[in-house]
């Protein structure tokens, strides 16, 4: 790609295939520098494809010995200037210009009076401001404004005899690096959107299973980093990143959170677009650029889960999904420093992209995607177990009833007595489910409870799963081996009750229908007063979804 | 411990030679590639990896490695 090609002109010398040039950067993607040895010619001969980059020392401009009349200033800076313009006429690529001043040591040069050299300086660096101002591709940067603060020194002497050239090595490094962060804004698209987890990412634990009262965010310990972290991104948005939420969640359990925690400082005013619901993230964020007119890589994904980020590096390759820091604690250091966000205006660029991504998007089939979900789940090596009840894992067992809410078809809580006795009737099957896949050993994440009604039916007491592992269609697999349970026992009609609660209304919704179950309009003594009862006869249990377990 | 760091130094700034184990004997000139420009190079990648500063005199009299070498220790 052209703009991977980077011209180099200096008043003086910079030194070709000094080590800070060849020095990798974050993107990858090689730069080429080639190196011209007439600063004007760097201008002039440039091919126009090229990215320019000019170092300017005023030192190289004026000569500290001799006296200039005003008249003489004004030319040596129109001179520059119009080298700048001539380049902006006939190329549209980036041109990247350093203004560089090397102050003497002499305090008494600078005692009261403006020095000649600062004040042209500052006379040149205005005019050009100007023209950066009207200019997107013209980056113009004061280069004292980053060195300044610097403890080593960019200058060096015996450079300067030995080669002509003002910098050291420590210089030379230090443009490098500039040079290679500017460049980084124009290689990749400027990102304008930021889309945001909530769980674990916004604050720490899950609102919906730990309330809002025992989520961490606050003044001590990792809820400071979370509001450390959200205080960032409050910083962000002000520069006018967009900040956008995908949380798979009840919308009631986080706007809780937004509404009436103290400790947030994002508030809901601050989000252009709020996608709580339990679809896969990679349709939200394909909504969300839809609802923007904005293209998809111009979009930033921080999500602390691992399978929630791969899908959608899986399913949305332009998006850039960030992988977060392993420790909390650098959360904030880490979005500072993050530096693909546009500060950069829009470009004719950015509103083609729009465009075309209109038009790519009328096409996108649904069905397919089912398919490479199916491939993508397959190939992350789900491993899940039946585990038969025992003293170890007994009080594992009683918790998931205390705790899951969400994934939890009939919330009854059961203590470990209560488990204990269910377990000697005999009609009670009790199993817990556990899961290993490439993303770890998640331990115990299910329980079923299963009660014979009749020697040709049972009845689903309890079937939950743990949100840790929510997005695996594990409880379709669950259902299966209850049908294997079924098929076993000579059981041939299976009964389930879906007891409506706040945190399992919506992601238990159609979890039965889903699975080929009916509604069962029947009287059953065991049913709960406002409940739905759904049934089905064991062969008949039927979903797609399967497949990634076979 | 010196030779591996300067044969490093070496690979770094003439990353398409083969460069040996024994580089005893390489100077300007033993490559194509070796010339002022890249003796430079060479000789402030050595600075910053060595943590030394060499002086006017010997950036334009140290052309071997040997004497590089020898430089190295003294400082």
């Amino acid at each position: 790609m052209a703009q991977n090609k980077i011209s180099i002109s200096s008043t003086s010398y910079l030194i070709p295939n000094h080590y800070a040039w060849n020095e990798k950067f974050s993107f990858t993607n090689k730069l080429d520098f080639k190196f011209v040895n007439n600063f004007t010619q760097g201008f002039y001969n440039s091919p126009k494809e090229n990215t320019l980059f000019t170092a300017i020392f005023i030192n190289d401009l004026i000569d500290e010995n001799k006296n200039y009349k005003n008249k003489d200033l004004k030319k040596i800076n129109d001179s520059i200037i119009n080298l700048v313009k001539f380049r902006l006429r006939n190329s549209s690529s980036p041109l990247i210009l350093f203004l560089i001043n090397q102050r003497g040591e002499n305090i008494f040069d600078y005692l009261s009076t403006k020095n000649m050299i600062d004040e042209n300086f500052e006379n040149l660096y205005d005019k050009l401001l100007f023209l950066s101002k009207k200019h997107s591709n013209f980056i113009l940067l004061n280069f004292n404004s980053i060195f300044e603060n610097s403890n080593k020194n960019i200058f060096d002497k015996r450079n300067w005899y030995l080669a002509n050239c003002r910098l050291s090595s420590y210089g030379h490094e230090l443009i490098a690096t500039s040079l290679k962060k500017i460049l980084t804004k124009f290689i990749t698209t400027p990102k304008k959107v930021l889309v945001l987890d909530c769980d674990n990412t916004l604050w720490g634990g899950i609102v919906g299973e730990d309330g809002i009262n025992n989520i961490l965010l606050g003044q001590d310990g990792i809820g400071k980093a979370y509001v450390d972290f959200q205080r960032k991104i409050k910083k962000l948005s002000q520069q006018g990143v967009l900040l956008c939420i995908s949380s798979k969640n009840n919308t009631k359990d986080v706007m809780e959170v937004f509404n009436n925690h103290k400790q947030m400082q994002i508030s809901k005013n601050d989000l252009v677009s709020i996608k709580v619901n339990w679809k896969e993230k990679y349709l939200n964020i394909k909504e969300i650029a839809k609802d923007l007119n904005l293209s998809l890589d111009s979009i930033v994904f921080w999500d602390d889960n691992p399978l929630e980020r791969n899908k959608v590096k899986k399913f949305l390759p332009e998006v850039y999904v960030v992988e977060p820091d392993q420790n909390i604690i650098n959360w904030p250091t880490q979005i500072e420093n993050f530096e693909l966000f546009s500060k950069i205006k829009v470009t004719k660029e950015d509103k083609n992209k729009i465009k075309q991504y209109k038009i790519r998007s009328k096409f996108i089939d649904e069905k397919k995607i089912a398919t490479d979900e199916i491939k993508y789940l397959k190939s992350i090596k789900l491993e899940p177990k039946v585990i038969n009840l025992n003293k170890d894992n007994i009080a594992r067992a009683s918790q998931m009833t205390q705790k899951t809410n969400q994934f939890n078809l009939r919330t009854k809580r059961y203590s470990m007595n209560d488990i204990l006795k269910l377990n000697k009737k005999e009609y009670t099957e009790i199993k817990l489910i556990s899961l290993k896949d490439l993303y770890g050993d998640h331990g115990i994440i299910g329980l079923m409870i299963l009660k014979k009604i009749d020697n040709y039916s049972i009845f689903i007491d309890t079937f939950l799963i743990s949100c840790r592992v929510f997005g695996r269609y594990l409880e379709t697999w669950m259902l299966y081996e209850i049908k294997k349970i079924c098929k076993k026992k000579g059981i041939k009609k299976i009964y389930g009750e879906h007891i409506v609660t706040d945190k399992n209304k919506t992601i238990c919704k159609d979890f039965f229908k889903k699975h080929s179950f009916k509604i069962d309009n029947g009287k059953f003594s065991w049913k709960s007063p406002g409940s739905s009862v759904y049934s089905l006869r064991q062969e008949e249990l039927n979903n797609k979804m399967i497949k990634i377990y076979d | 411990m010196i030779k591996k760091k300067l044969r490093e130094c070496l690979i770094k700034t003439f990353p398409k030679e083969r460069i040996k184990n024994n580089i005893d004997d390489l100077k300007v000139g033993s490559f194509k590639k070796w010339d002022s420009l890249a003796h430079l190079n060479l000789l402030l990648l050595v600075e910053k990896k060595f943590k030394i500063k060499f002086s006017i005199d010997e950036m334009t009299s140290l052309k071997k490695i040997s004497q590089i070498i020898n430089k190295i220790k003294k400082k």
